[in-house]
């Protein structure tokens, strides 16, 4: 049974009063994954994440981890640990009595326990700061604490609630690095709360990008990047363009063709569109191509004028206005900047291939 | 002016901005520190001061001596028995009665703690609405004259009072209860109860001020709720708690109206015996020592207290 998910969630439900915070929430975690929980501000995801350590219990629905319902569990007997927002170092104790809270609860002798503790320093990186207060660390440095107290017990499963963003962003970068290096010696089960979707694509296995307390779609970070299943999470993760219009035309191959103030476009279809619904043709950034003339078959081609033209180096974004609709339209293009439209910025066309852009409902 | 020419040296004492501030700040400070010297640091001067002459009939002599300390001091062969302790002093009154007075705050001290503390922890924690409401309620018995409060207990403990008549009405007592009234006990519930209110809002401020993720925190890592409630509750709370013990203990080791109106013989405590040396025994130099040595063992005791407990290692670390 070894690989059955570690966390199975069916038909969770959460509410504050009047308030619905998550929705039917039914999805599993396997065992061993890196698993983010992105979605903007409020959405519930920390919510979602307090349910699964027992801080919080869920209105309806039932919870398995490692195949035990949870229900009736409180939190200090549940196989979790949790790396809190605010990191809820223990203002009274130092840092090796920190780490070593959790160890108290355990059976285990003393030697047992400073030898485990001094393991989860040099882990993190902390040796030799084992007596320092929580109020002579860094933000850096509790994080790690934070950590350290969390793994230190050997939860089946570690919750970490954007335990990143109160870092700036060059000590985040190393910290994310650290993070997925960390996950992959220790192999326990990470669920990573985040609202940063640059973050949850670079140390992933899998997302599930929620949104008003709904999981809109769990797919790896390459998963979600290039096949969204909705406007919202093609809008959510990375840039994307889009289009609106209606179906006019389904293919068996599952490609699909929409018309729309904009112009005509075809791509891969979403499962279960049919024609005359409404619909946006989604198109990244990266895959627009400039052109100077209107392509041949009139199909996925937007006039456009340029408005304006950032160098980035490895490369460049350009900001266009669609001459029909008026909307903006972002392209960007490669370091050679051959297609950079030098000439004149009015009188220019878009134009990708069918296979690179998306047909979603919308 | 000759000295007009020096040029003012930059961040020294005498750089008039600084100087400005300083004074400022002493402005700030005048009307408390002028209350401080009129009503309190010139009295205690002058009871150091009367503590080193001697009354002589109904004339105060004003010799410098250490006479009234060497009385408090002055041994013999035949010690005094007091609860089994002996007290080898020629007049083992103050001594006698200043270990009573600490003995006697210190139980009123322990279940003032003991009944605030729950009441704190109630209000930190269970109360989600209304909290100011509470607190103004937890204020009510101080628009009463502590006298009040004091006569009321007389009212509850009392030979035909609110008790003795209750339990006689039940049936469950034939004659009235004498132990009630007029001894420590009685000191002590009315001392505990006159300053339960004191010890409340520290304590509750010091749990409110306690990060609820931080108790969170220890029930993830595996804490019941009693152990997390030893573990951090408590640990975090003990400022406050350390403060409430002190306030109360402090104030109620002199106190003398309470076993005045409620102690009875037995009852009396050191501020009772500066008092009758004062007024009837018509000795304000002994009585003043008697206060001096009073006040030199509180402090000590107090210094001692923190010093174990390491009040300087919490207070940092609350930080
Ligand atoms: N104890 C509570 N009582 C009432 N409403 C709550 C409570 N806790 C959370 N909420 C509400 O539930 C919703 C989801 O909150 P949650 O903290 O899970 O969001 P989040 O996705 O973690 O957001 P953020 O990224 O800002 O941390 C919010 O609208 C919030 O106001
Ligand atoms: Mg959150």
């Amino acid at each position: 049974m070894t690989d059955a998910p570690i966390i199975a969630m069916s038909g969770l439900v959460k509410r504050f009063g009047t308030l619905t915070v998550l929705h039917d929430i039914t999805f599993d975690i396997e065992r061993g994954e890196f698993f983010s929980l992105l979605g903007p501000s409020g959405c519930g995801k920390t919510t979602l994440l307090r349910i699964l350590a027992g801080i919080e219990q869920p209105s309806e629905g039932t919870l398995l981890i490692d195949g035990q319902p949870m229900a009736g569990v409180p939190a200090n007997r549940r196989p979790t640990n949790m790396v809190f927002q605010s990191y809820a170092i223990f203002p009274h104790l130092n840092v090796e009595e920190n780490i070593g809270y959790g160890l108290r609860n355990m059976a285990l002798s003393k030697s047992e326990a400073a030898a485990r503790v001094a393991e989860a320093l040099t882990l993190v990186k902390l040796e030799g700061l084992g007596k320092r207060n929580a109020h002579q660390l860094s933000g850096g440095q509790r994080q790690r604490v934070a950590l350290a107290r969390a793994l230190v017990c050997r939860p089946k499963v570690l919750l970490l609630d954007e335990p990143l963003s109160a870092l700036d962003k060059k000590l985040r970068e190393e910290m994310q690095l650290e993070l997925r290096a960390l996950q992959r010696t220790v192999g326990i089960t990470f669920v990573f709360v985040t609202h940063d979707q640059e973050e949850a694509l670079t140390l992933s296995d899998r997302i599930a990008v929620m949104d008003k307390g709904h999981v809109l779609q769990i797919d790896s970070p390459r998963g979600l990047y290039e096949r969204p299943e909705s406007r919202t999470v093609a809008e959510f993760i990375g840039s994307m363009n889009l289009f609106s219009g209606r179906v006019t035309q389904v293919d068996p191959g599952g490609m699909a063709e929409i018309d729309g103030p904009a112009g005509r476009f075809r791509g891969i279809a979403r499962p279960g569109l049919a024609p005359g619904d409404a619909a946006v043709a989604a198109i990244r950034p990266e895959r627009i191509r400039i052109l100077r003339a209107a392509p041949a078959d009139g199909i996925n081609a937007v006039a456009a004028a340029l408005q304006a033209s950032s160098y980035l180096g490895d490369r460049s974004l350009h900001v266009l206005v669609g001459t029909a609709t008026g909307q903006q339209i972002t392209v960007q293009s490669g370091p050679a900047a051959d297609d950079t439209p030098e000439g004149g910025a009015a009188g220019l066309w878009l134009g990708w291939g069918a296979e690179a852009g998306l047909i979603l409902p919308g | 002016m000759a000295f007009a020419s020096v040029p003012a040296r930059a961040g020294s004492q005498r750089d008039p901005a600084i100087l400005r501030r300083r004074m400022a700040g002493f402005g700030l400070l005048s009307p408390a520190l002028l209350l401080m010297v009129l009503m309190l640091a010139l009295p205690v001067m002058a009871l150091i001061l009367m503590s080193f002459w001697t009354q002589d009939g109904f004339e105060l002599d004003r010799t410098f001596t250490l006479e009234n300390y060497r009385q408090l001091v002055a041994t013999t062969d035949e010690p005094t028995i007091w609860f089994g302790i002996p007290f080898p002093f020629a007049y083992p009154v103050p001594a006698i009665l200043m270990l009573k007075s600490l003995a006697m705050s210190l139980v009123a001290t322990v279940a003032v703690i003991a009944v605030a503390y729950p009441m704190a922890y109630f209000m930190a924690f269970r109360i989600t609405r209304h909290k100011a409401l509470w607190i103004i309620l937890i204020t009510i018995p101080f628009w009463t004259s502590y006298l009040l409060r004091v006569f009321s207990w007389k009212i509850v403990l009392g030979f035909n009072g609110a008790i003795n008549s209750g339990l006689k009405s039940l049936g469950l007592i034939e004659e009235p209860l004498e132990f009630l009234l007029y001894n420590p006990t009685a000191v002590v519930i009315t001392l505990a109860h006159a300053w339960v209110a004191f010890a409340i809002l520290p304590i509750y401020v010091s749990l409110e001020k306690i990060d609820r993720t931080l108790l969170e925190a220890a029930s993830d890592l595996g804490d019941s709720r009693l152990k997390r409630f030893f573990r951090i509750t408590l640990p975090l709370s003990a400022p406050g708690t350390i403060a409430a013990s002190l306030l109360v203990f402090i104030p109620t080791v002199g106190d003398y109206v309470t076993p005045a109106l409620v102690g009875g013989p037995g009852g009396t405590m050191i501020g009772s015996l500066v008092q009758d040396l004062f007024l009837k025994q018509n000795n304000a130099p002994l009585g003043a020592a008697v206060s001096i040595v009073m006040m030199l063992i509180i402090a000590t005791l107090v210094s001692l207290f923190l010093w174990a407990i390491g009040y300087r290692k919490l207070r940092s670390r609350r930080a």
